[in-house]
């Protein structure tokens, strides 16, 4: 969505007899932004600011924000989602980067590539409650990965009942799950940096690593970050995966902040509270979005 | 769109679209040819469906509908819910009965769902740890007048059945239950064992049907996270009332935190230390062990009787019985309330009645094992005579048998006490700690309530 909107507004779109055209193409994305994402978020503001009871909404100043940030729950899930975002994001450039650069080499044998790219892409077509499902097998206590780790290890590792396995087995899950998506986005944009830059700078003596550096890097910068945005706020708010895998356990090891808010929001009807929680959540994913914005548009330049 | 579309058609020679630049006006044809195209399809897409069910309305729309939320088209298979609504609809011709489905441990979520955006169904299977939540919502309706201008209809129920809230009915059960063990009779009799008929000699049977080589084991515990209310009220009230303990004392104050609900978890623990169960019991739930029942891979449950009909669908040849009672147990019930917010009151009323009509509770009775909450189910000989319900009323109406409550927040009540537990099962806490910190969490909310 923040790729169309960033597209979408782009110098042209404003310039004299082209604006109604621009937004008649734009226009469907903008009213399902207006209904989804800005609507309710104009809706949960002034709620962070009220109570539900009796089934009526009181206004009640800071105190939903004063009860949320000395809860020791939620800084305890925005440690956790902070940890598992960052963990998914880097391991989604590693193996994204990895499997693109490998694709996007020479291949003796162009069939054998794109048999291999769509393998690769298999992950993908799982939705997030499915691969939860099919993971949930694999890591059970007598399945697949826990056999291998008795071989390997000498003991069988209990990945969704041990807390210190937890976060890492859905963080896994995750990055299996969409990995495919940035090694997509990865590759298009290698693909799209002119083979003449590279060759320019093998004449120039330069090698594979200095390639990366210097041309890799800088032209796939701005896709890069925009990748980075988008992977972190989609991972941010990861619901669906621990809500099948653990539920949040064992001992809260996998209570991401998406968690908590369905348990404050949805199961304890607390909306107040849950919609002071949405807003805190929203600022995190604001100021990370500004911070990166800020950096690419530094960079781009 | 369409006007639009066509007007640009029709004047493409004069100007051209997408590009400002002279000497375009074939291309600039073209675009309008599929332009126009375009919106021709988007009319016929959009507008057709709509055209023709519009002509296919009219019966269904002479038909009141009702709507009843449920989950047990999974316990008692979907012919069965499918029957009690045709037996339903055909004493009621003008009404037409449809459901909600949803597997139990997400029904809650469900429920909350279509009751916040008031969407509430007509009709509602209803579990007593749900109540409280949804009644915030103002959406159950108190059944008390409708009981009170119904005295025939009263006078079948049992007064346990009915499950007040704040001083009003909300809920009143389909189906009671005292939670016990149900073992294969097939996997008894090839090993010779007879059933537990006490706590104390749970482990030696458990030992004699234990082969850890081949993964097969007497019982599994359920103390995954996946689903807190049954670790709370099976895996850890049902032994606490067996004991001597309580959940809740006789003014409502918190109680568990006792010798007894010590003795609970040091109970389970020493079967997981000696191996005596199917292993990984943090990351087992309810429906894993009904596979691995279903499997054969374990022959006992502490559970309800529902469990017969869940794993025969999975396995026909799998016939469970009720082992004998232990002494007092949890008691309970799944239920049915109805919304305030219904526009069909009276209809709705007259399905409820029909839940607990005689024809519905012989037949739950005798083909699905459900013990139905009418005193005519109770007293029925066919009970005696199923391996499943027998000692079910007795065990009901024990008197050392113990309601579980209808408290507020219960998911979060049980998903606390149930946390606490894994702590002690993971080492993380000694068993006094672990019910200590749950009661005092129970404690806290139970008196923003009061």
């Amino acid at each position: 969505m923040s790729i169309l909107i960033i597209g979408g507004f782009e110098g042209s779109m404003f310039s004299k007899g082209r604006s109604y055209r621009g937004f008649i193409f734009i226009g469907p994305a903008l009213v399902f932004l207006l209904l989804i994402i800005i609507y309710p978020l104009l809706t949960i503001f002034p709620q962070s600011f009220q109570e539900f009871r009796n089934q009526t909404f009181r206004f009640v100043g800071l105190v939903q924000y004063k009860r949320l940030l000395s809860d020791e729950l939620f800084w305890l899930s925005i440690r956790l989602t902070i940890i598992f975002t960052v963990g998914t994001v880097v391991l989604h450039q590693v193996f994204g980067w990895a499997l693109a650069l490998l694709l996007n080499a020479r291949w003796p044998n162009i069939q054998l590539r794109n048999v291999f790219r769509a393998a690769l892409l298999l992950p993908w077509i799982f939705s997030a409650p499915a691969s939860a499902l099919l993971w949930r097998l694999l890591y059970y206590s007598r399945g697949m990965l826990s056999y291998i780790s008795q071989q390997l290890l000498g003991f069988r590792i209990s990945f969704l009942s041990d807390p210190n396995w937890a976060l890492p087995a859905v963080l896994v899950v995750f990055t299996w799950n969409f990995y495919p998506l940035y090694m997509l986005l990865i590759l298009g944009g290698l693909q799209a940096i002119p083979r003449s830059m590279y060759e320019a700078a093998k004449v120039d003596g330069a090698n594979r690593v200095q390639s990366f550096w210097k041309i890799t890097l800088p032209q796939m910068s701005g896709i890069l970050m925009t990748m980075i945005l988008i992977d972190f706020i989609t991972t941010f708010v990861q619901f669906a995966l621990v809500w099948v895998m653990t539920k949040g356990g064992p001992l809260r090891s996998t209570y991401l902040v998406s968690f908590y808010l369905y348990e404050k929001g949805l199961l304890t009807s607390k909306f107040g509270y849950a919609s002071a929680l949405s807003v805190i959540i929203a600022l995190i994913i604001f100021v990370f979005m500004f911070i990166n914005l800020r950096y690419f548009r530094g960079g781009s330049s | 769109m369409f006007l639009f579309g066509f007007h640009r058609w029709r004047n493409r020679g004069q100007y051209s679209v997408g590009c400002e630049c002279q000497g375009y006006k074939n291309e600039g044809g073209r675009d309008m040819r599929k332009w126009f195209v375009l919106c021709m399809l988007s009319v016929l897409f959009v507008g057709l469906p709509g055209f023709s069910s519009g002509q296919q309305g009219t019966p269904a729309e002479e038909k009141t509908k009702l709507i009843w939320s449920e989950w047990w088209d999974v316990e008692w298979g979907d012919d069965t819910v499918e029957w009690i609504i045709a037996s339903f609809e055909e004493k009621n011709p003008g009404v037409e009965v449809q459901t909600i489905f949803a597997p139990n441990d997400q029904m809650f979520g469900k429920l909350l769902t279509v009751a916040q955006s008031d969407e509430a169904p007509d009709v509602m299977g209803m579990e007593g740890h749900w109540a409280v939540a949804i009644d915030k919502l103002g959406v159950l309706a108190d059944l008390d007048p409708l009981l009170e201008k119904d005295p025939d209809f009263r006078s079948k129920l049992p007064n346990s059945a009915l499950m007040p809230w704040q001083g009003e009915t909300k809920i009143v059960w389909l189906y009671m239950m005292a939670y016990h063990f149900f073992y294969n009779t097939k996997t008894f009799a090839q090993k010779g064992v007879e059933p537990p008929d006490s706590w104390d000699s749970l482990p030696a049977v458990l030992r004699k049907l234990r082969d850890p080589d081949n993964l097969r084991y007497g019982l599994a515990l359920q103390f995954s996270l996946r689903q807190t209310e049954h670790m709370t009220t099976r895996m850890f009230m049902t032994p606490l009332v067996a004991f001597g303990g309580r959940l809740l004392d006789e003014n409502d104050q918190v109680a568990f935190d006792s010798p007894e609900g010590v003795e609970v978890l040091e109970y389970w623990k020493k079967m997981i230390d000696e191996d005596l169960v199917y292993p990984d019991p943090l990351d087992t739930d309810p429906r894993n062990t009904y596979e691995l029942m279903a499997e054969e891979a374990v022959s006992m449950m502490l559970i309800g009787p529902w469990v017969q009909s869940v794993v025969e669908q999975s396995n026909p040849d799998v016939q469970l019985a009720s082992a004998p009672p232990f002494g007092g147990s949890a008691a309970t019930g799944s239920g049915i309330s109805l919304s305030a917010k219904t526009k069909h009151p009276e209809i709705a009323w007259e399905f409820m009645k029909h839940l607990w009509s005689d024809e519905v509770a012989i037949k739950m009775v005798e083909e699905k094992s459900m013990m139905w909450a009418t005193k005519k189910a109770f007293e029925s000989p066919a009970i005696q005579k199923n391996l499943i319900l027998k000692y079910q009323p007795a065990m009901i109406n024990d008197p050392e048998s113990q309601s579980i409550p209808i408290l507020p927040e219960m998911e979060d009540l049980f998903r606390m006490l149930s946390e606490n537990m894994q702590a002690y099962y993971l080492g993380r806490k000694d068993a006094e700690a672990a019910v200590a910190e749950a009661a005092e969490y129970w404690s806290q909310v139970l008196a923003e309530y009061r």
